[in-house]
């Protein structure tokens, strides 16, 4: 504001002193060479701020901002992804738990997702008492959900026969 | 038969829980303590929230009237005391001269505070937008506008860039200029410092016009073009969806809408959040500078009626500068606003 301020005041002066020398030299011969010469200092006073003018660097700002907006992308892609990745496991433990009880078992599910990119990778945590009938059944719900053997674990607590609606013979 | 009902309520229940997992990643950046005042209690219900704007404004404009009426009545009487003095319309007079510096000294103070407060909202609209523009992207790329918000942020990161640069190196110095040429036009009646000030008048507008017509240009464009090549990348994710995960696959694409929709109200949400943000710090200036500009028109046209002519022109170029002030500010808030809007708009 500083810059301003004095800005002003020296266009002020020099307009005011432009004026009153041009009306002093008004029917002398020098008269167009005076204005000339005001001309010049009213041009300079005047065009003073623009000298301090500079185009900033658009190609670093460029850079600059294409950065920060990758890295905004970044964050709402990885939002996106989280939350898909939390449906994913939500409808695998859901289509394992509806096939468990369609087999009788009384089971708890926990999925997670290892990776979801490019294709989806699971590991399965089976915890409660199922018989080799039920495990077969659930088995085969997870390997069509593409969970390996070696992602599925199973925590076995004791089985009892009379919840099954596959009885052993 | 029986998954049918069952449908909407999974694909509300998703969103609801979509909507709680964004919300707490996603905090849209506090708004400067001087806007803070402006911001409305319930920013959801936009009629409610913009009565709620106008009720605080009123008392505000009623102790603002005041002290612009008081300036007013000071320049007036200045005014009429040098008529009183002289009559004399061309050349200059010790009268005219004495009127100029008169009538300066009683608006200058004025429009000091009117400048400091014009940059300070410039800079803090600004300011802002850096803080703003990375979230409300985050939620339009969790929405899959990835190219789209990616050409939005830097476009409108470059025009910010150079409207505020423009304001602070060119604007504000320029109208500084113009004021000095309309006193100096005013003490001395040198007819080349009027056109001069013309001249920069019509520069300013056309600076301002340009940049926003521009800038409009650049946001309807990219939209156009990038809009195109996210829904078709949208439309492939949502094929490849039903094979990602055998099985579950169709509901995975169901979810997969229920996800784009919530994230979609997330990103309005936080969209009318900044359309507000950036109102409240408009508020301000808007009123306390429109409020002079009003008032100072006025009393050049009563002036006109008993000064000199190149004195009440003075007045009428002060209040033109408080005008640029306000197109200034105005602008720099509209360009956020549309800025914000187009994210809102995107897909």
């Amino acid at each position: 504001m500083d810059f301003v301020r004095r800005y002003m005041l020296s266009l002020i002066c020099a307009s005011m002193l432009c004026g009153i020398l041009n009306d002093l030299t008004q029917k002398t011969f020098f008269h167009k060479q005076m204005q000339f010469v005001c001309g010049i200092l009213i041009l300079v006073t005047i065009l003073q701020p623009f000298y301090r003018f500079t185009i900033p660097e658009f190609s670093t700002l460029d850079t600059l901002f294409h950065a920060e907006a990758e890295s905004a992308i970044n964050r709402g892609r990885d939002m996106h992804n989280n939350a898909f990745t939390k449906v994913i496991k939500q409808e695998m433990e859901a289509y394992i738990l509806k096939e468990a009880a369609a087999a009788g078992a009384d089971v708890s599910v926990f999925i997670e997702i290892l990776s979801s990119v490019p294709t989806i990778q699971a590991r399965a945590e089976i915890t409660g008492a199922v018989n080799e009938v039920q495990k077969g059944i659930l088995e085969a719900a997870m390997s069509r959900l593409e969970i390996t053997k070696e992602n599925q674990k199973w925590i076995s607590q004791e089985y009892n026969d009379s919840n099954s609606l596959f009885p052993e013979n | 038969m029986k998954r049918i009902p069952a449908v909407p309520l999974f694909i509300s229940s998703i969103t609801f829980f979509l909507i709680h997992c964004y919300a707490e990643e996603l905090s849209v950046p506090q708004v400067p303590s001087s806007a803070v005042q402006w911001m409305p209690e319930e920013p959801e219900q936009f009629s409610d929230a913009a009565a709620s704007v106008l009720r605080k404004l009123i008392p505000a404009l009623q102790s603002e009237i005041p002290a612009a009426l008081a300036t007013a009545f000071s320049v007036y009487a200045c005014i009429l005391f040098v008529s009183l003095l002289s009559r004399t319309e061309s050349g200059y007079s010790p009268a005219d001269l004495a009127g100029a510096v008169c009538i300066s000294t009683l608006l200058l103070q004025q429009s000091n505070t009117m400048f400091s407060l014009a940059t300070n909202t410039v800079a803090e609209i600004c300011e802002y937008e850096k803080l703003f523009l990375p979230v409300i992207t985050a939620a339009a790329a969790s929405q899959g506008a990835v190219t789209s918000a990616s050409a939005l942020y830097v476009g409108i990161s470059v025009f910010t860039a150079f409207l505020s640069n423009l304001i602070k190196r060119i604007l504000f110095p320029g109208i500084y200029m113009f004021l000095a040429l309309a006193i100096a036009h005013c003490a001395i009646g040198d007819q080349a410092l009027k056109q001069i000030k013309d001249q920069l008048q019509k520069g300013t507008v056309w600076a301002l016009k340009t940049s926003l017509t521009v800038y409009f240009s650049y946001i309807s464009f990219s939209r156009i073009v990038t809009g195109t090549a996210d829904k078709s990348a949208l439309k492939a994710a949502k094929a490849t969806i039903s094979t990602i995960v055998p099985v579950i696959g169709s509901s995975l694409s169901q979810a997969s809408e229920a996800l784009l929709s919530g994230a979609e109200m997330i990103k309005n949400s936080i969209g009318i959040y900044g359309v507000f943000a950036f109102t409240a710090m408009m508020v301000t200036p808007f009123y306390k500078i429109g409020i002079q500009y009003l008032v100072l028109k006025i009393t050049s046209a009563v002036c006109n009626v008993i000064g000199t002519k190149r004195l009440s022109a003075l007045v009428n170029d002060y209040a033109s500068a408080l005008g640029f002030l306000l197109a200034i500010a105005g602008t720099t808030c509209v360009f956020m606003m549309i800025g914000t809007v187009s994210f809102m708009r995107i897909l």
